[in-house]
């Protein structure tokens, strides 16, 4: 399969301090990428970088070509981005967050799929969105991303904050949407274990650079991985 | 009875005036953060510009014109003054809306020199009679045209996708830009936007003072910005109820409290701000957003 995202030697910085040391990276068309290190190593900076929020240098593709360098540009090539912190817009309706998925997108029917795959979104349509719970926000910022039939979800630390409960439940729909949808997720997690789960390749992210990359089950079996990530 | 209904009929058309102005200072305090002490000015440059338009056209056409110039005006200002600065801290901010004051003050009086002019009213100054009370047509008309600029405001914020894009990125830049609302773009739009309701403040305003020159809305501003505090510098709906609340109460203590009179309006108004303030800090439709973790 092709490439869908590819990194080619990125570079960024936050005005003088460098973040990223020339990261390469790729997501094919269908597939689930974990991207995995220690806090600072830089995995915000480096979707926040795809999404054009941070200078950069170096190569990025989306579909064989140059993508936008506005975020504005790149939410409108097609690339959902579900960002730390979940970006709820709290004083808005959970309907109009959703109408917001679907801002850059020139499609309708939006709200039937984020409904099929969180139903109890419209009977809560009207409440406003900063008095759901966490867990509730997160699928709901999930549920924006879909709105805009994005074909790349760019997600950041999913399970910041939650219970496991939700976060297995989280985690089971974004399988599902990558079984059927056929959606290509970047994935940066914290936890590890859940991440590879669902991912079939994994990169781990050191000080702005890549310093392994594998299948999720090589990198389950490496020592290293299992010492820093996994905890056994 | 009904001279109480008169005068807060009156006080409502005042009132009305001091929503528009007060509605455009939360836009542009919503979308920058700052409060626009140019939004006056802003008005009154506007309220000339129709002024020059109506020896040539019909009214309602040179009000027309008079809001579209007044939109690319307040948008233009947004591109070429405040987004050069817009990482610059709120206090720069400021200083530069204090010079949008200053300058169109000045520009004003340069173009149209400094003798007091008269813009017609587009409602005859006949009485109408409602159930044997007779309200001024020109306060009657004031309110409506106030209420229906603030009415399709309204259904453009809350019914349109622009509207909601320019909600967003008031509230939340960062995660606008990644559902892809150009946030700048929002900006310059807020900005025109605000302006257009200044000049209808303005528009309004004029006839009602009979006169009008280069300092007619500086009483105005002040009103407009009670109003906003009022209800809450950053609700649209305060600012509205504010406006029409401060008009009425004003008018009314002005004709009914003899020790007000026409002299301590303002000082009484700011009275009942203060008061109001101690009470509910953020004002009365101003809150804290509900946020969880
Ligand atoms: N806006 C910013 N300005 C300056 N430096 C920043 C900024 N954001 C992040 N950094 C720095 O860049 C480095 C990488 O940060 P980043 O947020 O990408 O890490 P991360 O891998 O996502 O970490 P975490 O797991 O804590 O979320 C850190 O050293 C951080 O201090
Ligand atoms: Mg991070």
């Amino acid at each position: 399969m092709s490439a869908l995202l590819e990194l080619r030697d990125v570079h960024a910085r936050y005005g003088a301090v460098k973040v990223l040391h020339g990261v390469s990276l790729s997501v094919r068309e269908g597939e689930v990428v974990a991207l995995l290190g220690a806090n600072g190593a830089g995995k915000t900076t480096t979707l926040r970088t795809i999404s054009g929020m941070v200078k950069r240098s170096g190569e990025i593709l989306l579909a064989g070509r140059r993508i936008a360098s506005s975020p504005e540009g790149v939410a409108r090539a097609g690339v959902a981005h579900v960002p730390e912190g979940r970006g709820t817009f709290a004083e808005l309706s959970v309907r109009d967050n959703l109408r917001l998925g679907a801002y850059a997108a020139g499609r309708n029917g939006g709200f039937t799929r984020a409904y099929a795959y969180f139903p109890w979104l419209e009977e809560r349509a009207a409440q406003q969105a900063g008095t759901l719970s966490g867990g509730e926000q997160q699928m709901l910022a999930l549920a924006r991303a879909l709105m805009s039939h994005p074909r790349l979800l760019l997600l950041d630390e999913p399970s910041l904050g939650l219970a496991p409960r939700v976060v297995r439940e989280l985690f089971q729909i974004v399988r599902r949407l990558n079984e059927e949808e056929g959606l290509a997720v970047l994935v940066v997690e914290q936890n590890a274990s859940l991440a590879l789960d669902v991912a079939t390749r994994a990169y781990v992210l050191e000080t702005g650079r890549v310093a392994l990359e594998g299948s999720s089950d090589e990198l389950r079996a490496n020592d290293d991985v299992r010492r820093s990530y996994l905890g056994y | 009875m009904a001279d109480l209904l008169q005068q807060i009929v009156s006080g409502l058309a005042s009132g009305g005036i001091y929503a528009s102005l007060a509605l455009a200072l939360v836009l542009i305090y919503r979308a920058t953060r700052v409060v626009n002490f140019g939004q006056g000015e802003m008005a009154m440059f506007t309220t000339f510009v129709a002024w020059s338009l109506a020896n040539h056209l019909p009214y309602w056409a040179a009000f027309a014109l008079t809001l579209v110039i007044a939109f690319a005006g307040g948008a233009a200002l947004e591109l070429l003054l405040i987004r050069p600065i817009r990482d610059a801290p709120v206090l720069t901010v400021v200083t530069v809306t204090i010079g949008v004051l200053i300058g169109l003050n000045g520009l004003a009086r340069l173009i149209w020199g400094n003798e007091p002019r008269q813009l017609e009213s587009p409602f005859s100054t006949e009485p109408v009679r409602i159930g044997g009370v007779a309200f001024s047509l020109q306060d009657l008309g004031t309110i409506a045209v106030s209420l229906a600029i603030v009415a399709v405001l309204w259904l453009f914020f809350q019914r349109t996708k622009v509207g909601l894009g320019l909600r967003a990125a008031a509230l939340n830049p960062s995660a606008s830009r990644l559902v892809g609302v150009r946030v700048g773009a929002m900006l310059a739009l807020g900005w025109g936007l605000a302006a257009v309701l200044g000049a209808v403040a303005g528009l309004m305003a004029a006839p009602a003072l009979g006169s009008f020159d280069q300092n007619m809305m500086q009483p105005i501003l002040l009103y407009a910005f009670a109003a906003a505090i009022l209800g809450g510098i950053d609700s649209p709906l305060g600012a509205v109820v504010g406006g029409l609340g401060l008009g009425v109460i004003v008018n009314l203590l002005g004709t009914y409290v003899d020790v007000v009179g026409a002299e301590l309006r303002l000082p009484v108004a700011l009275l009942i701000i203060l008061v109001v303030l101690l009470v509910r800090p953020a004002g009365l439709f101003g809150r804290e957003a509900v946020r969880r973790v």
